[in-house]
């Protein structure tokens, strides 16, 4: 997927990363997990919508959203 | 050097009917869905597709339909419900380290995961990157850059009125 390349390229935090991928056209249903030095999240990201998910020493992702 | 010598291409491989009905969904594909994932993929990616078909096809082809395709893989849903991913830190971890893990079990990826390589990137802009790969994706399912950002991704289930192919591959 293009997206996380560009996010690669771009992002030297979350905070970053989910701003190139929220600014991105998006076309699919994706669990994005993403990590820098300080926290993990995992982005929960349709073509329309974007959810980003907490947790506090664990977190996973899997093939379906965890928040409705 | 990579060379492929076997077509991976269900459409090669069917017979009678199932090729007309590849014959349809090809032309389909070629005129419906590559215009618009070429129009929304900038143009640095477009010229690395180009590269590498030129570089593949020993500079006899330049189009970039087959690389595009296979790029969107994953956006035409042709690749499977698969994948799983995690993270543990802090408490939960012995040392307090992060440490993250995630599979690849794609259904439609097994053709192509006996070719799988780690690719190392130096772009003129932006920071120096990683990423595991497949052997035509230019995009990625699994990456790390200088900074240290770890990005994995698992294909999700989706209302179809929340997808598009309208966006980049």
């Amino acid at each position: 997927m293009l997206v996380i390349r560009k996010a690669l390229k771009y992002g030297s935090t979350v905070e970053e990363v989910l701003d190139i991928i929220l600014n991105s056209p998006r076309t699919v249903g994706l669990n994005l997990m993403v990590a820098d030095k300080e926290r993990t999240v995992v982005v929960e990201l349709t073509a329309y919508r974007m959810l980003v998910r907490k947790a506090e020493n664990a977190i996973y992702s899997t093939n379906q959203f965890q928040d409705p | 050097m990579l060379e492929v010598w076997q077509s991976l291409d269900p459409a090669h491989h069917a017979q009678g009917f199932e090729r007309v009905v590849w014959f349809f969904r090809n032309l389909y594909a070629r005129f419906q869905f590559y215009p618009v994932f070429k129009w929304h993929t900038p143009d640095e990616y477009l010229q690395e597709m180009k590269g590498f078909i030129i570089g593949a096809s020993r500079g006899e082809d330049f189009g970039t339909y087959d690389i595009m395709m296979s790029n969107a893989s994953q956006d035409l849903a042709l690749t499977g419900q698969a994948c799983s991913a995690f993270a543990a830190w802090g408490e939960a971890t012995v040392d307090g380290h992060l440490y993250l893990g995630r599979n690849l079990d794609h259904s439609g990826m097994i053709p192509m995961a006996e070719f799988q390589y780690l690719a190392f990137y130096n772009p003129d802009q932006g920071y120096p990157f990683a990423v595991h790969n497949y052997p035509s994706h230019l995009g990625t399912m699994s990456g790390m850059n200088s900074e240290g950002i770890v990005i994995t991704s698992n294909y999700s289930i989706a209302v179809s009125h929340e997808t598009t192919i309208f966006g980049l591959p």
